[in-house]
């Protein structure tokens, strides 16, 4: 593929109010963690360019949004356009973990993309940093429950990350940059393939073609 | 040792040595060193003192000016442009004297001083190649500069503070620079390390004292002064285009002054600004005081048999003056006799209504009457119920507790609901106003007493308004309404500390039952702006498709011709209410929060023309029933931030990627102002 055209990957991070949503984007986009952040309201983002393998370079647009249930219906606006979904929840709050599956529901629901089957999605457990007794007991088991029996058995990348002290923050970015280009480059494949439908009855044969080549 | 040693004949020199040091040279260029090491931390204590008055004006400007440092940064440093060819040939004489006094060249080493010199080149390269004193002076104010930017904080972890002892190095070392021209003594290299050792100290030194400075530094509404702050910046922008072209031209005439002039002059300068805006400020109180005295006089005379009971002047949304108005038409159309109707259909209709607004747009309510106007305008002295705040509290409070007790209790519906609200309330709480004294103070580490104003206002409503609820946001807004009982502002009103926590309520109640948009749910169910965020979403809709297009048709077509999404941002910019944009400053918001008080006159009749076309838009979403209310309201809204649009709209337009243009409006930028 030619690199001198910009990519621009469309990262939505999702979860419940106070996972840390905010700390772990301005983790990865400018380094630094503070006490002090605002609730997100609506949603917000950032942008930071990255070079994936270290060869293509991107640009990622981190869409932050906010964490209470009753901005979920505003979706639809923010979720537009996604390339990769970031399902966050706090280590220390089981109920964060139990909603995952509905924030994932919910943004298939509103962003409308074409293939929900394979959506990349990743699961992020945030604030590792903090004392092991305040974490969710057997919390491997019940993760693994939930993605087994709710979130259709299908093996999103998990990362257990601490956006206060940074741990793991860089790696799983870099995992959710390369789900996002690999997301993109199949719907330009598809989109170029609609439009092609649309524009010229003609190309349809052409495409069943070069389909079956792909098969 | 004297200061022209350096002029002494090298016999003599020698002389001094066999008589005074026992004919041992190396005792002399110890005590050469020392008191260079002297003059050293004389040099920084110098600057520490000389920075210290700079953060104390810092301060002042910051309390009184309403400057942000980012100007008195932009004016100093034109200034030190100005002046560096006299300023800094100044202090590099100074320098030289200062040097003169404590080291003595022997001409005899021209070789070794050159090679010092070489030495100090690297330390040169990482000052970005600075090689004149001129240079180095501005290198130093940039380092100065710099340090203001990276305020420590006490809890946060510091961003800046990798890159700020290195800058202060090289400004250091900048410093050594100026020394080296001088003649230079044999020792001057280690000497040059020892000294850097030392200003490393001075720097610990100095933070001490910064943390303990900036910690206090503070501005009249309670916030700290650190790095995101600065972003928050106080240059005026307006809330309507008036006030655009006042404010903003008399901040850009006092730029070009300052740059143009010396320092004497700058001051002077400044003086008559500070007596213009003293002047400015006096002269729209003393509007106000006429209006409401006038106002105050025509309500006794005409309206004190009906309204003697409810005792508002003004009324929700200034309606009482209109009612006012009125009354008085009719009477002097009675008095006049109907041979002169003529005469007073030349008469404005509304003369007090519309003198009210004019004032409310033009300048904002004044300080002096903000609060009362405010209690009456929100309708919040209509709402008000004695002691109904305090029974809300106590019936959340006793969920609250329970709720630690008794957990599996899931009866009252009204009681689960009001938890689950309070969940939400308490995760936000410590979000609310992070950098402001009042609600998170950061000297003694602990949440201020805004904090828990906020906590109780706030489970009051959702006690009161279960049907609505708590919605993020709404933290700020009840905040940003809190900070205007910090005493500056509120000096002259007694008892205020023990009612303002109630009325600040009440002011919410009103903004959201009589303020803000109402809209019609399903089933006809009404509904308030808060609850009803895909009616906001249409309301965006008809903003951008119908007003943006009409009234600001070049930057409507720009922002498509970019793909921006608009909508994205300013659904944010409606959710709190204009807060949080820095391109809005407190003050600003004020104002603004004093326009959405009041109902805009032309922009109704122009809506109102606009009406056939909204409808269009509108009633197949079937949301909106009540199309009169929802429209009236909104517009409100909509105007604002199409002023605030207009406002950018020079920046916007020259912006060529989407990105920019959703950093200027997602306030991540603190470039440009209004």
């Amino acid at each position: 593929m030619s690199g001198r055209k910009k990519t621009l990957l469309k990262v939505i991070i999702l979860g419940d109010s106070g996972v840390g949503k905010t700390s772990l984007m301005q983790q990865f986009v400018n380094n630094k963690f503070s006490h002090q952040y605002k609730a997100t309201i609506g949603a917000d983002f950032l942008t930071k360019e990255i070079s994936i393998d270290g060869n293509k370079q991107v640009t990622l647009q981190i869409w932050d949004t906010a964490g209470q249930e009753r901005f979920q219906s505003l979706g639809v606006a923010f979720y537009r356009g996604a390339d990769c979904c970031v399902l966050c929840y706090d280590v220390t709050n089981e109920k964060s973990l139990n909603n995952l599956t509905s924030w994932k529901d919910e943004f298939l629901v509103q962003s409308n993309v074409s293939n929900p089957q394979d959506f990349p999605f990743i699961i992020i457990g945030n604030k590792i940093d903090v004392d092991e007794a305040k974490k969710i007991p057997s919390l491997q088991k019940k993760l693994q429950n939930i993605t087994n029996n709710q979130l259709g058995g299908l093996n999103y990348p998990v990362f257990e990350t601490s956006a206060k002290d940074g741990i793991n923050v860089e790696a799983a970015f870099e995992v959710i940059a390369k789900m996002a280009l690999q997301q993109e480059e199949l719907n330009d494949a598809n989109g170029n393939d609609v439009s092609d439908d649309y524009n010229d009855a003609i190309n349809i044969h052409l495409e069943s073609e070069s389909s079956g080549c792909a098969c | 040792l004297g200061g022209n040693f350096y002029q002494l004949k090298s016999s003599q020199i020698n002389k001094i040595i066999n008589v005074k040091y026992g004919s041992d040279p190396l005792l002399l260029i110890r005590q050469l060193s020392m008191d260079l090491a002297q003059k050293e931390t004389e040099l920084i204590l110098l600057r520490n003192e000389k920075f210290t008055r700079e953060q104390q004006l810092y301060k002042l400007c910051n309390e009184y000016g309403n400057l942000s440092t980012l100007e008195i940064d932009k004016m100093l440093n034109e200034m030190s442009e100005r002046n560096d060819n006299t300023v800094s040939g100044n202090v590099n004489d100074i320098l030289k004297d200062l040097i003169g006094t404590a080291i003595h060249d022997d001409i005899q080493e021209p070789k070794e001083s050159k090679q010092t010199v070489k030495k100090t080149v690297p330390n040169r390269a990482v000052s970005n190649g600075n090689d004149s004193g001129l240079e180095g002076h501005q290198v130093y104010s940039e380092a100065n500069r710099n340090r203001n930017l990276s305020v420590p904080q006490k809890t946060s972890t510091r961003p800046y503070s990798k890159s700020f002892p290195l800058r202060y190095i090289i400004n250091e070392s900048t410093e050594h620079e100026e020394v080296n021209k001088t003649p230079v003594p044999v020792e001057l290299e280690s000497m040059n390390m020892g000294s850097v050792d030392s200003s490393n100290d001075a720097y610990t030194e100095e933070t001490g004292l910064d943390s303990s400075r900036e910690d206090i530094n503070i501005d009249k509404y309670g916030f700290f002064h650190d790095a995101d702050l600065i972003v928050k910046s106080k240059s005026p922008p307006p809330t309507t285009q008036s006030r655009a072209i006042t404010t903003s031209s008399l901040d850009d005439s006092s730029a070009i002054l300052i740059g143009s002039k010396g320092i004497h002059q700058t001051i002077d300068h400044l003086k008559e600004i500070s007596k213009i805006h003293d002047h400015t400020n006096q002269s729209i109180e003393n509007q106000w005081d006429t209006l409401i005295k006038e106002i105050t006089k025509d309500y006794y005379k005409y309206m004190t048999k009906e309204h003697n009971e409810a005792r508002e002047i003004f009324g929700i949304r200034a309606l009482n003056i209109l009612k006012l108005d009125i009354k008085m038409g009719n009477n002097f159309l009675n008095e006049a006799g109907v041979g002169k109707i003529k005469n007073a259909s030349v008469r404005p209709s509304s003369p007090h209504y519309d003198h009210l607004l004019s004032l409310i747009n033009k300048f904002g309510i004044s300080s002096k009457y903000r609060y009362n106007l405010w209690l009456e305008l929100s309708g919040a002295k209509n709402l008000m119920i004695n002691g109904e705040y305090e029974e809300l509290l106590n019936e959340v409070k006793q969920y609250e507790q329970e709720e630690t007790s008794q957990e599996s209790e899931e009866s009252n519906d009204r009681k689960n609901i009001i938890r689950a609200n309070v969940k939400q309330i308490k995760l936000d709480l410590h979000r609310t106003l992070p950098h402001n004294y009042y609600f998170n103070n950061l000297i003694e580490l602990k949440p201020g007493p805004n904090f828990y104003k906020l906590q109780r206002i706030l489970y009051a409503f959702v006690a009161y308004r279960p049907d609505v609820g708590y919605l993020q946001g709404m933290n700020k807004i009840v905040g940003n309404l809190l900070l205007i009982l910090s005493k500056s502002t509120h000096a002259e009103h007694e008892n205020f500390e023990k009612f303002s926590e109630v009325d600040i309520f009440w002011i919410f109640i009103g903004l959201v039952e009589e303020i803000l948009p109402k809209y019609r749910g399903l089933n006809n169910t009404p509904q308030v702006f808060f609850n009803s965020l895909e009616n906001v979403r249409i309301d965006q809709m008809v903003l951008h498709r119908i007003y943006l297009k009409k009234f600001l048709p070049e930057l409507c077509q720009h922002l498509t011709h970019l793909e921006v999404e608009i909508e994205l941002i300013t659904l944010n910019w409606w959710l709190t209410l204009f807060i949080d944009l820095n391109f809005v400053s407190l003050d600003t918001w004020f104002k603004l929060f004093d326009s959405l008080l009041v109902d805009d006159k032309h922009i109704k009749e122009s809506a109102e023309g606009e009406s056939s076309d909204t409808s269009n838009i509108t009633s197949p979403s079937n949301a909106i029933v009540d199309n009169d209310i929802s429209d009236r309201r909104a517009i409100k809204l909509i105007s604002i931030t199409l002023a605030l649009l207009q406002g950018l709209e020079h920046s916007l337009m020259n912006m060529k990627e989407k990105e920019y243009v959703y950093e200027l409006l997602n306030s991540k930028s603190s470039n440009f102002h209004v």
